[in-house]
């Protein structure tokens, strides 16, 4: 008989491995939600067949982190791998939910998209609009003018997330880590903004 | 017991007591407990020597498709047969209390002993056979439905009307019956189809011979015999109607086939032809009588008594059986009922699609070949479900037969009198107009129809309304917050998606003010590369989306009683509760499920994407069930493919966007109505893994 997959305690676990992969930086996860979805779910989905290789949390942990290490941020890799510590003990934790479980595995390998974008989108649409509304000014990215003015420039979208989580703790959390995300992030977003800011300039004022 | 959901068998006891005289005499609980109970009779004295009795009839309903509707129908007659067989023959007062669709209690007050009544009760329903068969519509005597309907073929080379389901006794009627229709539709103002029908009703009911040469079944041929064989009709006359010169069959096909015919002439032609046939019969020339019908024996061949103990095998009045089935060695019984003896050949106008699907026991015996396998009952519950729905050309392995047409049953309790019961049906008639008359101007428009369409043009006519001075209708201001309405979306669109070619109905079952309603409501229509009943049977398996037609209808009636769909109403305890809806089944609370799966049909209704040549409606039954089923795998899989991305090619996507709205900065559509749905479904989730809990515990 099939058993009933733990989908609360998977949905923590899923917390928490965002979490930490968000963190650490690199490209473990998407910058932009426009990536496609192989982008959101390529390391959590590593870790899990990791585990599911060798059936056993410590030895596919342990593999999947030393990927995870390389591909990080080179300046958090450090400062997060607490991160990565906390993750891995919640896991010995709870053992029994992965190891000779393929019920919860395999749901959440189906699964994953679905939850990485639950957690990246709202994250990442405050940082992005943030971005969006400084484009071409990079003084604004500069950490304390984030601090300074993060609430308020993304109180629209706030108010539209409000819709779907509420005015609670729940939205506080997402746009303490939204504002974290971008100040940990800001050289990537000032590079990019550049970036696109020149693709955008014309080209007659390019030559002048 | 649930004293409180028996509480109106009580008050109905108590009224029929006080009516009756003889309050105090017994109390109304005591009756309702009885009921509750399931007792079949029970009886007490008077001081004046009559008695009071609780009578129970029960009608058992043979759960297939075929004759379901049938036989509740039947059933209802019966119920009101009984009523006026004890008034009729002055046995002494009979009250309707309370039924399901099996069982029927009444509380009688007489001197008359039960097997009195049930002789009283067979003869009635004997001498009401014709009415049964051929009578108008009287939902007061449970004659519902009307021989018009059954009047609506074209053809005839497949037996277009149900004659293998009326005994032989009853072939004088059913040609008055004929007649009658006949007459009804060359009396139609100027309808070239009302007359095709009754060149082929013509044909059929009075033509001599089939095969080759077969005149029943073409009436180009019929006509050409009535010349050339039977010396009825002068060629020159049929030559003049048609502007031919010589008269065959296949000039006389050519003409009607093309439409060039006098229509007054042709018509008074038929009518003239229809005197003739009529005159004949009375003058005692038989062979008009149902021609090739009667020589091929298509009637039942069996006696009125034979019938009528067939048609009541199986019910009791009380404690008495009025007919037990007769037992033949070494034959099959009926494919339908299993309990009775087979009289009727299988055929397309009789079991519908499913004519040829593997039958068991005759299968075990490959001898009896085109041997009867249906019983006279069943034939007979076939017929009235006709009678309501009436029958259609459907194509079927390359051919087309006339099918009994099918049905989607929706059963009702609720504190509704016949008024009550008419006003819904007028207000699901009207929204199936409404629907009807959006569909017509989508299709005018090339525009694809959807709710979504609908709700458009509420809003743009509601504009040029208000622009113009001009206030909304009632009709008008209640259907635009119907539609508005996102709990009866999904519901809307089903009905949309209904064929258009059955009316609707509610048909009250019973008597007295809290009443069984029936619904029926034509099927789902399947898109051009589906099976027949594709769409039907998606639908019909899905919980989810039962809800959301259920939903619908509560909102229309506005009661909290139960309701049923793939579930029989039954009188017992947990059977009828209020703020219910019974699905295959099983029982569930109607706000608590229509909160639960309001959100994820309503998503799968949004997102799934129109298919050449599909049913949206069955893409987005199924997608429904699989997000039921597995929230959060089939929510990915959703996202996986639908055209989030700018750039994304929007014909490739397998899912619709539910926004255009693109997010500046992100490079993706707003995605709030998505997470509000990943909320709603983590709800879903969590209260079921805590029902399970609770179910452990």
């Amino acid at each position: 008989m099939p058993r009933q997959v733990n989908t609360a305690e998977l949905d923590e676990f899923c917390r928490l491995l965002f979490r930490a992969l968000d963190r650490l930086g690199g490209n473990l996860l998407p910058l932009f939600l426009s990536e496609r979805p192989t982008a959101y779910e390529k390391y959590p989905r590593l870790l899990l067949g990791h585990i599911r290789y060798y059936d056993n949390i410590e030895a596919g942990f342990e593999e999947w982190k030393s990927k995870v290490l390389r591909d990080a941020s080179d300046y958090r890799r450090e400062e997060e791998f607490p991160e990565l510590l906390a993750l891995k003990k919640w896991l010995l934790e709870h053992r029994g939910l992965f190891e000779g479980r393929k019920d919860n595995l395999n749901h959440l390998k189906r699964s994953l998209y679905a939850r990485a974008y639950e957690y990246l989108y709202p994250r990442r649409l405050l940082t992005g609009a943030y971005a969006e509304a400084n484009r071409g000014n990079s003084e604004a990215l500069e950490e304390n003018a984030i601090l300074e003015n993060f609430r308020r420039v993304v109180e629209p979208h706030v108010a539209k997330l409000a819709e779907v989580y509420g005015e609670g703790e729940r939205l506080e959390q997402i746009v303490a880590e939204a504002q974290e995300f971008l100040i940990a992030n800001r050289q990537r977003y000032h590079w990019k903004l550049r970036e696109m800011e020149i693709a955008a300039t014309p080209e007659k004022v390019a030559e002048d | 017991m649930s004293d409180k959901a028996f509480a109106f068998v009580a008050q109905a006891a108590n009224e029929t007591l006080g009516r009756w005289g003889t309050a105090g005499t017994i109390g109304g609980d005591t009756i309702a407990s009885l009921v509750a109970d399931g007792a079949a009779y029970w009886e007490y004295g008077l001081p004046d020597g009559s008695h009071l009795a609780l009578i129970r009839l029960f009608s058992p309903v043979v759960r297939r498709e075929e004759v379901f509707l049938g036989n509740v129908l039947l059933n209802d007659f019966l119920s009101k047969a009984l009523i006026r067989a004890v008034e009729q023959n002055d046995l002494g007062r009979m009250a309707l209390l309370a039924n399901d669709l099996e069982n029927y209690y009444y509380l009688y007050h007489g001197r008359a002993a039960l097997e009195k009544v049930a002789e009283a009760f067979r003869q009635e329903v004997l001498t009401s056979l014709p009415d049964l068969y051929f009578g108008d519509e009287d939902p007061g005597r449970g004659i519902h439905g009307d021989l018009k309907r059954m009047f609506t073929f074209e053809k005839s080379d497949f037996e277009p009307f149900p004659v293998y389901s009326v005994p032989h006794f009853l072939a004088r009627p059913l040609e008055q019956a004929v007649q009658k229709q006949i007459q009804d539709l060359l009396s139609e103002e100027d309808s070239e189809r009302s007359i095709r029908r009754a060149m082929a009703a013509l044909s059929f009911f009075y033509g001599q011979t089939s095969g080759g040469l077969g005149d029943a079944q073409s009436f180009a041929m019929f006509l050409y015999r009535l010349v050339d064989a039977y010396r009825v009709l002068p060629a020159k006359r049929v030559a003049k109607v048609f502007g031919i010169e010589e008269v065959t069959k296949k000039e006389i096909k050519a003409k009607i086939d093309a439409g060039q015919f006098s229509r007054e002439d042709l018509r008074n032609l038929l009518g003239e032809l229809l005197a003739y046939f009529q005159a004949e019969i009375e003058r005692g020339k038989d062979e008009w009588l149902l021609g090739f019908i009667r020589k091929d024996k298509k009637l039942i061949e069996i006696t009125p008594d034979e019938f009528l103990s067939e048609v009541l095998t199986g019910i009791q009045i009380g404690y008495a059986l009025l007919a037990t089935p007769a037992i033949i060695e070494e034959e099959v019984s009926c494919r339908l009922c299993g309990v009775r003896f087979p009289r009727v050949r299988d055929r397309f106008i009789i079991l519908g699609i499913n004519v040829f699907r593997f039958h068991n026991e005759s299968a075990k015996k490959p001898e009896r070949g085109d041997d009867p396998n249906t019983c006279a009952k069943c034939a007979l519950l076939a017929y009235l479900l006709q009678r309501v729905l009436g029958s259609g050309l459907a194509s079927v392995g390359g051919k087309l037969p006339q099918l009994p047409r099918l049905y989607n049953l929706v059963f009702h309790y609720g504190h509704h009198d016949e008024a009550g019961a008419q006003q819904i049906a007028a207000i699901i008639d009207d929204l199936f107009d409404l629907i009807g008359s959006f569909r017509r101007r989508a299709q005018e428009e090339k525009r694809f129809f959807s709710l979504e369409y609908i709700r458009e043009e509420v809003a743009s006519r509601a504009a040029e309304r208000q622009a113009a001075g001009k206030a909304p209708s009632t009709t008008e201001e209640a259907f635009a917050a119907l539609i508005a309405d996102d709990a009866m979306a999904p519901g809307l669109e089903t009905l949309g998606q209904m064929r258009t070619d059955v009316q609707a109905q509610v048909l009250p079952l019973g008597v007295g003010h809290y009443r069984l309603l029936a619904f029926v409501l034509p099927q789902l229509q399947p898109g051009s590369k589906e099976g027949l009943d594709f769409v039907q049977r998606r639908f019909s398996c899905s919980r989810l989306a039962a809800f959301t037609l259920l939903a619908l209808l509560r909102k229309l009636c506005g009661c909290d009683g139960p309701y049923y769909f793939q579930s029989a109403p039954t009188l017992a305890p947990g059977g009828f509760d209020t703020t219910t809806v019974y699905v295959q089944g099983k029982a569930e609370n109607a706000d608590e499920a229509l909160r639960r799966y309001n959100a994820i049909v309503n998503f799968a209704r949004r997102v799934a994407k129109w298919r050449e040549g599909h049913s949206l409606l069955a893409d987005w039954i199924l997608l429904a069930e699989r997000l039921e089923e597995d929230p959060l795998g089939m929510f990915s899989e959703v996202l996986r493919d639908s055209p989030l991305r700018g750039g994304d090619n929007l014909q490739e996507a397998r899912y619709r966007r539910l926004s255009n709205e693109f997010i500046k900065g992100t490079g993706v559509i707003d995605g709030i109505e998505y997470l509000k749905l990943m909320e709603q479904l983590k709800h879903l989730q969590a209260a079921a893994a805590c029902g399970t809990t609770n179910h452990k515990n």
